[in-house]
């Protein structure tokens, strides 16, 4: 299940309580450059903490994004 | 042959430079021209043929582009990422000779060119073949077609530009002039190579024996900042959205980089932006310029200066600049800009909006529709006269996308409008219909960044006094929302 921080804020960016893990850049049409900035600003508002340019790199799915908190002890999986 | 050309070819053919890098992949001048060779053993047997480029960025793309030019076809580039109905309008409207691949094709793509006998050639094979064939120049003629690009129409079906080679040769030769750069240099790619900011890359990179940097990932291009440090990146062009989502992102961080040319154009630069550039990314030659499609890519420059962050305070922008030599201008009584010149297309595929060519006193003018407006020494452009918008740097004809959602069952009309750089549309249907429904067929028709990001409904569009559509009633109240 999409841990309810993350889907918090996808619903506040898209208006939308559908994100799955599999939501991703590819193939969620709403998910563009400028939401992917907010995304970003948000999670790292969240969470207090801020991520690499490489990291924000790798967050184009959902799944991604919750491994990396998960991992980080931020979420609980 | 023009000069122009035996330049691009002996630096193609003489220069032991790097000319691509992508991460770990390099490639150099001498494996580049070879490769132009065999794509030359094909192309040879063509002159002045549309060459239809079917593929995506990579290092052969290059050769293969350069290859057409340097044999004096016509390159028509159309992205595969496009929807399956806009790829088949794009080579209906450039009618052309062959199609180069790099993957299979769609099968109603396919089929839509075996019905017109269009000789379809995999570049897999030509890299792959020993089959190699000396570049004559002797081909290329000034007048004659060197690229087709593609604008937004407002039928709903897109309007093929074509561009002789004196059209961007001027553009070409004044960028080289003007902006400061070294030998060596990594450019990047960053848009699509449909979009004509492409002509300046290609083109400036060779000339200064440069290399190619593309950005081919979608996560590449939502975040550049990796990518132009990893691969030292020197020349940025892009959009300044491009720009101002890193500053969303890291609004306080001094990013280091190695740019040292940044070329912005194609939407309104906003001062903010330039701070941010001069501040935070520590870019020292930063240009905005301007220009169309239609008109040889730019028409205007602006070399920015940290003084314009006070001198154009009240305008929250930066200015267009003054025109590129080469390009008249002259502004009309509703302030539109129309040029003329050497520049200028030869006019559309199959005649049409002949209403945006004017002859007055002997001299061929072309209607913008961009409203412009003089300050101190320079210009600024102040928004369109029609529907027309920018979204990501791609001119965007509203009623395009409204054509498309009328042809949905259920939509009976549309408006749409942009918001804070956000394509937004109203619909007006009597029934209740699913978004993601309105999505998923949109999707087939039009690229990405023509597909709304919001959607309102209404059971019937408000008119005004002429009973027609009140756009900007219908605007503000979703806006107020």
């Amino acid at each position: 299940m999409v841990d309810h921080n993350i889907k918090e804020i996808f619903l506040n960016i898209f208006d939308d309580d559908n994100i799955t893990f599999d939501t991703s850049i590819h193939n969620y049409e709403k998910w563009d450059s400028l939401c992917h900035a907010k995304i970003i600003v948000a999670l790292e508002k969240k969470f207090g903490i801020k991520f690499s340019f490489s990291e924000i790199t790798l967050f184009t799915r959902v799944k991604n994004i919750q491994e990396y908190l998960s991992k980080k002890g931020l979420i609980q999986c | 042959m023009l000069n122009f050309y035996q330049a691009i070819n002996d630096k193609l053919k003489n220069s032991n430079s790097k000319c691509y890098v992508y991460y770990d992949e390099t490639h150099y001048y001498p494996e580049m021209y070879e490769n132009i060779e065999k794509f030359n053993s094909i192309l040879k047997d063509y002159s002045a043929n549309k060459i239809v480029f079917f593929t995506g960025k990579s290092f052969y793309a290059y050769c293969g582009i350069f290859s057409i030019l340097l044999s004096g076809n016509v390159w028509v580039p159309v992205n595969p990422e496009l929807p399956e109905k806009r790829i088949i309008e794009m080579i209906q409207l450039a009618n052309p000779s062959v199609i180069l691949i790099d993957r299979d094709i769609p099968s109603k793509i396919k089929s839509f060119i075996e019905e017109r006998a269009i000789r379809i050639v995999n570049v897999n094979n030509i890299i792959k073949s020993n089959s190699k064939s000396s570049v004559s120049l002797n081909h290329i003629k000034k007048n004659d077609t060197a690229y087709i690009m593609f604008t937004s129409g407002s039928t709903g079906i897109p309007k093929g530009v074509p561009m002789t080679h004196k059209n961007f040769i001027n553009f070409i030769e004044n960028a080289i002039n003007i902006l400061p750069f070294k030998t060596q240099e990594v450019f990047s790619d960053f848009h699509d190579l449909g979009f004509d900011i492409s002509i300046f890359y290609l083109f400036c990179c060779v000339l200064t024996e440069s290399a190619f940097a593309p950005f081919m990932k979608r996560e590449e291009l939502f975040f550049p900042i990796d990518h132009i440090i990893q691969n030292k990146i020197t020349v940025w062009s892009s959009v300044p959205s491009a720009i101002s989502r890193i500053m969303t992102m890291r609004p306080d961080e001094n990013i280091h980089n190695s740019i040292r040319i940044m070329f912005l154009c194609g939407e309104p630069f906003r001062l903010d932006v330039l701070k941010y550039c001069y501040n935070n990314l520590k870019v020292k030659n930063i240009y905005n310029f301007y220009g169309l499609t239609e008109t040889g890519v730019e028409n205007f420059y602006h070399y920015c200066s940290i003084n314009d962050l006070i001198r154009f305070k009240k305008k929250g922008f930066v200015p267009i600049g003054k025109p590129l030599p080469g390009n008249n201008i002259k502004i009309s009584s509703n302030k539109e800009l129309l040029l003329s010149g050497c520049q200028i297309t030869p006019g559309y595929i199959g005649n049409i909006a002949q209403d945006r060519f004017e002859l007055i006193d002997n001299t061929r003018w072309f209607h913008t529709g961009d409203i412009i407006e003089k300050f101190e020494d320079v210009y600024f452009c102040k928004g369109r006269l029609d529907t027309q918008v920018k979204l990501s740097g791609y001119r965007v004809e509203l009623m395009d996308v409204e054509t498309h959602l009328r042809n949905i069952e259920g939509i009976s009309d549309s408006v749409c409008f942009v918001n804070n750089s956000t394509l937004h549309c109203a619909v007006e249907t009597s029934g209740s219909i699913d978004e993601k429904k309105i999505v998923y067929l949109l999707k087939k028709e039009l690229p990405s960044y023509m597909i709304p990001k919001k959607y309102f409904y209404l059971k019937c569009f408000p008119k005004n006094k002429n009973g027609k559509i009140d756009r900007n009633f219908i605007t503000k109240q979703f806006l107020k929302t």
